[in-house]
């Protein structure tokens, strides 16, 4: 247990995570922020992106979709908007969202909400790049 | 004296119907199950959004956030309101929507309407309330993502300026035997908080404001999820309750049926036997 830190995901949906983890990364504001236990109390807003975490030298991913995280007491609590596991991924359902978003964003027709496409691409992209990293493993 | 095939008929089609409510009832339960444990898988996160929230606001001047502040003049008030997918559920859409109407008539300032659920399209229609937006496509067990739609929608509305506040109208569930329509203020947000004792010196990335802008986008969807999730309660279990007693009702009428079913026969077989005898005698006399 030494050297370990509590990770937990969660939406309002349910856990989609809970497991003690050696090593955290998750995608902030200003860029990918590693976190080791013991690490100071924190309070952060979530981008749109890939939750790595490491248990016993083996890597896990989770896309996640904009939310916050808090640490304190060795603990990571990642609140997301909505989350999902590298393993349960639908690639082609990702891939076919994101082409749809491009397609919204390209055209700006009218009615669309840019930002909103942008962000639902940018969720897209990170489902699908969190398919990849589990590929790769 | 009523017909013995036509009361056989009423039986079996009073059993029919009894059939029918005990499946719908059924049906209610499961849904009431499962809608009670979405219920219970989204607590945690609730209260730990909760949590960040109060850590937030104790600190910083939350007041600024687009969420938070009102608008500086309310011409435009927005109701958001939650009915059933269907009726058969007793008065539980009727009483949200006189609730929600009455409401709406009380105020002078310019009213919408968005409504949640597909029950009763064309009563809503003749009332004359104008409704901006419909989810029809509501499942009978709302999830996060169902609840992210409609809450980005009201975002937007709220922002976009095109109405200065949100508020929501549902049946608050309180037991299984009583509901009662309540209306909530979801826009501006009026998180309540709570001083926490435990005082982390948090570090905060990028900044209060941002963090506490997600925290806000969370805050909102989680509301707006939760009330989905107490107004489709309160649905399953009205519809439970007038499906527990339809059923009862039918059993008493088919007890009541098979006594005058009995009753006829009786008749009949008396009938019967007194012909006979009558004309037993008649050929004695002979």
């Amino acid at each position: 247990m030494d050297n370990k830190i509590h990770l937990q995901i969660t939406t309002a949906g349910g856990a989609v995570c809970d497991v003690m983890s050696n090593y955290v990364a998750v995608p902030l504001a200003d860029g990918e922020a590693g976190i080791l236990s013991g690490h100071a109390a924190m309070i952060a807003a979530l981008k749109e992106g890939v939750v790595r975490y490491k248990v016993d030298e083996q890597f896990s991913y989770t896309a996640v979709s904009g939310g916050v995280l808090s640490v304190a007491d060795n603990e990571v609590i990642i609140l997301a908007r909505s989350a999902e596991n590298a393993e349960s991924i639908d690639i082609a359902r990702a891939q076919a969202s994101e082409k749809r978003a491009r397609e919204r964003i390209e055209h700006k027709r009218q009615g669309i909400d840019l930002d909103r496409a942008q962000l639902s691409l940018y969720r897209a992209i990170a489902r699908e790049k969190a398919y990849q990293l589990l590929q790769k493993r | 004296m009523a017909n013995m095939r036509a009361i056989r008929t009423r039986i079996k089609s009073v059993k029919n119907t009894q059939q029918i409510t005990k499946a719908m009832k059924m049906v209610a339960v499961s849904k009431l199950r499962k809608t009670q444990s979405r219920m219970q898988s989204m607590r945690p996160f609730a209260d730990k959004s909760q949590e960040v929230l109060n850590t937030l606001l104790s600190g910083s001047s939350g007041s600024q956030n687009r969420f938070i502040k009102p608008h500086k003049q309310v011409n435009k008030v927005c109701y958001v309101l939650f009915v059933g997918n269907r009726g058969l559920c007793g008065v539980y859409n009727n009483a949200v929507l006189h609730y929600a109407l009455d409401l709406i008539e009380n105020d002078s300032r310019e009213c919408e309407l968005v409504v949640c659920g597909r029950w009763g399209k064309d009563v809503i229609a003749k009332s004359g309330v104008k409704v901006i937006k419909a989810f029809p496509e509501l499942s009978d067990t709302p999830t996060a993502n169902e609840a992210i739609e409609i809450a980005e929608y009201l975002k937007q509305l709220f922002l976009n300026g095109e109405t200065d506040e949100v508020h929501l109208v549902y049946q608050r569930y309180i037991s299984a035997l009583s509901q009662k329509p309540v209306t909530e203020q979801l826009l501006p947000a009026k998180p309540e908080t709570e001083q926490s004792g435990a005082g982390h010196a948090f570090i905060f990335a990028p900044d209060a404001d941002t963090v506490l802008e997600s925290v806000m986008q969370l805050y909102i969807n989680n509301k707006l999820l939760s009330v989905m999730l107490e107004a489709r309660c309160g649905e399953h279990t009205a519809r439970m309750t007038a499906m527990t007693s339809a059923t009862d009702s039918t059993k008493t009428l088919i007890d009541e049926l098979g006594l005058s079913l009995n009753r006829a026969r009786q008749a009949a077989i008396t009938t019967e036997i007194s012909e006979i005898v009558g004309g037993a005698a008649a050929l004695e006399r002979k």
